[in-house]
């Protein structure tokens, strides 16, 4: 059973500190969901969690099984037993779904040893008709030309056939249709066993009707200011987050500052560069 | 008294490569040495046609008339009027000597069809003039390949003319593979109304090599249509450049001239240009052209790592992936792990 355990956390991204203090224990078997609002962290935790090269730890430890995860590379993490359903999946056009997570399966095994092309074709096509994802999928490059939806559901497939110990779902329901939501919910669920932590970040309770969470935490100015069961998931549903700033005495719950308007170049650029 | 023999051994990666192939023509240092073609629709004479040469095919370029007035080895291949050869005929030219100023001509007769593959070749050091001219008459039709893997002490300049008449068409799919300094101009006249050019072109640097790649598409008649697409990779410190050039003269009215380059740079102080030019002197065309150079992209690197693939493994998807275009190149298996490994050792 895998335990991922977040001390302290602190990180930034282009000298502004995002996250300021997070802590945070995943073990197997349990769900845990991040809520709050836009602009307090949650993805940056998702993204420093995997390693991207654009956020800089500064304290604190991230831990899988005691070992320490922010000396690997994002690679390492992932054979690990990492695993990131991203919220804007890429598009990488000329690689094909099937060589990818080929190639992402032989790298988590031994030097010289390649998976059966049997077996794979097969967990392939299986996971193909339980995401109900159009047949030729292994043949179509990696999310390229996809809709919102597609991408969404070939994240879960990608962690079917790959089989991570910790995965964390950024806002896998945003542009989901109900349809979607529902075959993910589903997808997902199946997957849970003892050994699964599973930790889903989203905004909106809608997705917790479909993947059952037993821990809820509540995220705002980079740290999480909240945990509770199911009922404070509840109240969140019917009562938003103004309660909890307010309980907590926080004022502006966001780390990431709204995107400043551009000034379009044009006529009335010399004016309001002016003001 | 002993009687000239040509030296007809062949390298053992070229020997390995053409064994499965039908219709095969190889050319040793200008001398032709073997020829398996047996169809008896195709003309095949190892002397250039003086005639053909200067009525279609003047250049101010030196190093094309140097060749068309001289050359050490000569081909000339006629496909007679409405014959349609399906199977592909497959030249492989292997240079050992010093130097090698090859001269290869193509006459396609009205509403004739044709395949052409070749492979230029070499392991040894000298310099080489290589000019291939394929004039297609009314109708006709040309799909035309050519591999260039020359060793990395050849300088060569490798030259390819193509003259179109009306309603007639062309596919140029050309790559660079190998390790020498090469200058690689494609030229198409379109002189006919209707008239079809299009130069898919895959260019791989690697080491302190320096390839240009010089595409043309000339629209002399109207309603001619042209398309350049150039593909490439720049590793370690070498050099690429993209000039590709579509002209549309006066009055060639509603042709069409597109045009596209992508590029990456893998080696840290790799360089490479990509200068599209279009030069049209006419108000109803429909003509573009763009370039997209730049760095493997960090995010999607980042993407294909987070599900546990190497970064080196993440980046040779991206540039095989990048590179597709060259799948047209590979007729069978045993060419496809050829490109495949020339790819590899020049991308590493």
């Amino acid at each position: 059973m895998a335990t991922l355990k977040i001390e302290n956390l602190h990180a930034r991204v282009e000298g502004q500190e995002i996250l300021k203090g997070v802590n945070l224990e995943i073990e197997g078997g349990k769900t845990h969901a991040i809520m709050g609002p836009n602009g307090t962290g949650k993805s940056t935790l998702a993204s420093v969690i995997m390693g991207h090269p654009r956020f800089e730890v500064t304290a604190g430890t991230i831990t899988l099984d005691g070992e320490d995860i922010l000396e690997m590379s994002t690679d390492e993490r992932a054979r690990a037993g990492v695993f990131l359903a991203m919220q804007a999946p890429l598009e990488v056009p000329g690689v094909t779904n099937s060589d990818f997570i080929k190639t992402a399966i032989n790298a988590r095994m031994k030097e010289g040893e390649s998976v059966s092309l049997f077996k794979f074709i097969r967990e392939f096509d299986d996971a193909v008709g339980k995401l109900k994802m159009r047949e030729d999928l292994p043949h179509r490059y990696l999310n390229d030309g996809f809709s919102g939806g597609e991408k969404k559901r070939n994240e879960i497939l990608q962690m079917r056939m790959l089989k991570p110990k910790i995965a964390i779902l950024d806002e896998i329901d945003s542009g989901l249709d109900i349809d979607a939501l529902k075959i993910v919910g589903e997808n997902v669920t199946d997957m849970k066993n003892d050994d699964l932590g599973l930790l889903l970040i989203t905004h909106y309770q809608r997705l917790l009707d479909y993947i059952s969470a037993d821990i809820v935490h509540v995220m705002m100015q980079g740290r999480i200011v909240k945990t509770g069961g199911t009922e404070l998931m509840k109240k969140i549903d019917q009562h938003g987050y103004d309660w909890i700033k307010e309980e907590l005495g926080i004022e502006d719950e966001r780390v990431i500052p709204e995107e400043k308007e551009d000034i379009i170049l044009g006529t009335c650029a010399t004016k309001e560069a002016l003001e | 008294m002993q009687l000239y023999k040509p030296d007809t051994r062949i390298p053992t990666v070229i020997e390995a490569l053409i064994d499965e192939f039908e219709n095969l023509i190889v050319i040793k240092d200008g001398e032709l040495i073997t020829n398996t073609t047996g169809e008896d629709r195709l003309i095949i004479t190892t002397k250039a046609p003086r005639a053909f040469l200067k009525d279609h095919f003047t250049s101010d370029k030196p190093v094309i008339s140097a060749n068309q007035e001289s050359h050490t080895g000569a081909l000339h291949l006629e496909v007679a009027e409405g014959i349609r050869l399906t199977a592909p005929i497959n030249i492989v030219y292997i240079h050992e000597k010093k130097d090698l100023v090859q001269n290869t001509t193509l006459t396609l007769k009205k509403g004739a069809f044709a395949t052409l593959n070749e492979y230029l070749y070499s392991e040894s050091e000298g310099t080489i003039n290589y000019l291939f001219q394929a004039r297609l008459e009314q109708a006709a039709s040309l799909e035309y390949s050519g591999i260039v893997n020359l060793d990395e002490d050849t300088l060569s300049t490798v030259n390819r003319l193509f003259k179109l008449d009306a309603t007639s068409n062309v596919s140029v799919k050309t790559a660079q593979l190998g390790n020498g300094k090469t200058y690689q101009d494609t030229d198409i006249d379109l002189v006919g109304v209707h008239a079809y050019g299009e130069v898919k072109t895959v260019a791989l640097s690697s080491g302190n090599q320096e390839v240009i790649i010089n595409s043309r598409i000339n629209h002399k008649a109207r309603q001619t249509e042209g398309l350049i697409d150039h593909y490439g990779v720049a590793n370690d410190e070498s050099f690429m450049a993209f000039e590709g050039t579509g002209k549309i003269e006066k009055g060639m009215a509603k042709s069409i001239a597109h045009q596209h380059n992508k590029g990456v740079i893998l080696g840290e102080t790799a360089r490479l240009d990509a200068n599209p030019l279009l030069l049209i002197d006419e108000f109803d065309v429909d003509a573009s052209h763009g370039a997209a150079i730049g760095k493997i992209d960090e995010e999607q690197l980042y993407y294909l790592m987070s599900r546990g693939l190497s970064e080196k493994d993440a980046q040779r998807l991206i540039i095989n992936g990048f590179l597709l275009p060259l799948e047209s190149l590979m007729q069978n298996e045993k060419m496809k792990d050829h490109i495949n490994a020339l790819l590899e050792a020049k991308t590493r």
